[in-house]
């Protein structure tokens, strides 16, 4: 009891009152705790039964606490910090080309942490910072989500634009293949995150998950134009690092899983790029801010997607579309060559054939998924005003294995088949890599 | 005859089961609608409504035998499991064979995954036999967009059954 009351005073002397109540309240009911417990042995040793009555009671508190701890394990909030991972270690190699030698590439393509902290019940900060090709960092996303009630939340920060799959479930041993799809490359520029402040819900009754936030645009003019015919709006993305913003944009995405196995998502993402040359801009000048709207894309994307899952089965579909306003205007200022619409999708089948049709190595969780792709993605799908690039409208192939010697932890290989409409030649790719997630 | 000492055992015992009592007391508070829930799918499930609730004693999870008068209907446990940050809160029902009747999430946190809280993906683990995990684990399916959460639960109630029947079985 010293030694609390001791406790009581100093931080009495050295923290703020709120804490400090907390502490004295926490106190006091030790010491009553305390002081119970000695009037009771004071009583017992009157009556000569310290021995069986200390035993007794220290069976009963036992139990007593045993019981409050398995109650904690239901009531208690989770335990604070969060650290997890994942990454993608890559081969790739480009077949001969007639005679002429393509040397392989390997790459420890990305490395991420996740860092998260749960504050309360309500309140958790989520972060993922990023090492892509071991020596650039990025954070891929770092935002605060507060619970408003039970089903919906409200995040704040730098957070992933709800679109299509792979943007969101981007970690590799979610995805068949060692590549992520160049559909979620070229046409949604993945990992595609920007800042912003939104809500995610859901309605489990309905079987509906949702996502619908304001968030930060794509620079689309730097002293220049920053779109491109080939990578479409890739270059754009801010990453939240320095952006800066015009207006904000409008990025939502509701998912449906009523169907047991299947998962259906509809996303959408309206808005204007930013430029830099509205900054410092007098608006009163119509001769110049006629030259800014120039630099200026209108963009509405639309995504649906399906996954189903049935015993060994996996099916999964995407159809992207991008239809981008001002390119004539735009291309005409910066020289650039972007297209009106940008279009992608791709279909695969996968098939787990330790499910039944090979036995398992070692382990019960262990999966061979064996795979096939069909995959096109197309950046000049619709021009305004130039002439449309048949080599940006690309097709692929892909067949592989993975082989998930663990949740987390897949080998993967695959062959890709690389065509464009521009030529009838075909190129081939082999890849090995690595996935892993925890 | 001396009373005294059997007057002051009582008292402390009492005392005891007071403290016990009330610990127990706060067991139920964590979510009034958690048990609301549970007692309206035991209803559901068992078509009674005059059974009472019987904590398994010293035991490591919220197990709870469910009786009526001297006879056991059936078991239910509130357990916790892992989604990717968060943990989510559920509960099973088991019959007194200790096979599943039902699951159900009763409070899912994370903005991933709830695909998990899906009534009829959750029905595949009714009677699902639960005493090799490597062989029957592949009768549940799993989700695309909720892996961690379908396996982790899928491990959690293969668990949670087997530390059942062991404890049922070494009680017989």
């Amino acid at each position: 009891m010293k030694i609390t009351i001791t406790t009581l005073l100093f931080t009495v002397g050295n923290m703020n009152i709120n804490a400090c109540q907390n502490i004295f309240y926490e106190t006091l009911a030790n010491i009553k705790k305390e002081l119970l417990l000695r009037l009771l042995i004071i009583n017992l040793n009157k009556n000569k039964m310290k021995k069986r009555v200390l035993i007794l009671m220290t069976v009963a508190l036992g139990t007593s606490l045993m019981a409050q701890n398995s109650a904690e394990k239901i009531i208690a909030g989770n335990p604070g910090l969060h650290i997890g991972g994942y990454g993608q270690i890559d081969f790739n190699l480009n077949e001969r080309d007639g005679t002429i030698h393509n040397n392989g590439k390997l790459d420890v393509h990305r490395l991420v942490t996740f860092l998260g902290y749960n504050f309360n019940e309500k309140a958790s900060f989520v972060s993922e910072l990023e090492f892509e090709h071991v020596s650039e960092v990025y954070v891929e996303q770092a935002f605060l989500d507060y619970k408003i009630k039970n089903n919906l939340s409200i995040n704040a920060g730098l957070m992933l634009i709800p679109m299509g799959i792979q943007n969101l479930y981007h970690e590799p041993p979610t995805f068949n293949g060692v590549e992520r799809t160049n559909v979620d490359k070229y046409i949604i520029p993945t990992t595609w995150r920007e800042m912003g402040i939104g809500l995610s819900g859901r309605s489990i009754e309905h079987s509906i998950s949702y996502q619908a936030m304001l968030v930060n645009g794509f620079n689309g003019y730097n002293d220049g134009g920053v779109f491109s015919g080939k990578s479409g709006l890739r270059s754009g993305r801010q990453k939240g690092a320095e952006s800066y913003i015009t207006y904000p944009d409008f990025a939502a995405r509701v998912s449906y899983y009523g169907a047991p196995g299947l998962n259906l998502g509809f996303s959408s993402y309206l808005g204007d790029s930013e430029s830099k040359a509205y900054d410092g801009l007098d608006l009163s000048d119509d001769a110049v801010v006629a030259s800014a709207d120039s630099t200026i894309i209108g963009i509405q994307m639309i995504g649906i997607d399906a996954r189903y899952n049935k015993g060994a089965l996996q099916l999964t579909g995407q159809y992207i579309i991008a239809e981008l306003s001002n390119t004539d205007q735009y291309n005409g200022f910066t020289g650039k060559d972007l297209g009106s619409k940008l279009t992608g999708y791709y279909y695969e089948v996968g098939y787990n054939l330790m499910n039944g049709i090979i036995p398992s190595i070692s382990s019960d969780s262990e999966e061979l998924i064996a795979f096939a792709r069909y995959e096109n993605y197309n950046t000049h799908a619709e021009v305004e005003g130039i002439a449309i690039n048949d080599a940006y409208n690309r097709t692929e192939m892909t067949f592989g294995l993975g082989f998930k010697v663990a949740q987390g932890a897949v080998f993967k290989a695959d062959y890709q088949i690389k065509s464009n409409a521009s030529s009838d030649e075909k190129k081939g790719q082999f890849n090995l890599g690595v996935g892993i997630w925890f | 005859m001396d009373f005294k000492p059997h007057i002051t055992k009582a008292i402390t015992l009492m005392v005891v089961a007071l403290l016990f009592l009330s610990f127990k007391a706060s067991y139920w508070e964590f979510d009034k609608k958690y048990i609301v829930k549970i007692q309206k799918s035991i209803d559901e499930l068992f078509g009674r409504n005059s059974y009472n609730f019987e904590e398994f004693k010293n035991f490591q999870e919220a197990f709870y035998t469910i009786k009526e008068a001297d006879v056991v209907l059936g078991y239910f446990v509130v357990a916790k499991a892992p989604s990717k940050f968060h943990q989510f809160d559920y509960y099973i029902v088991f019959d007194a064979k200790t096979e599943i009747l039902k699951i159900e999430v009763l409070n899912y946190r994370e903005n991933y995954g709830a695909e998990i809280c899906n009534k009829n993906w959750l029905k595949q683990f009714v009677r699902l036999p639960t005493e090799n995990y490597a062989k029957y684990n592949r009768m549940v399916d799993g989700i695309s967009g909720a892996t961690l959460s379908a396996n982790n639960l899928k491990q959690d109630v293969f668990r949670l059954s087997k530390l059942l029947k062991s404890h049922i079985s070494a009680k017989r």
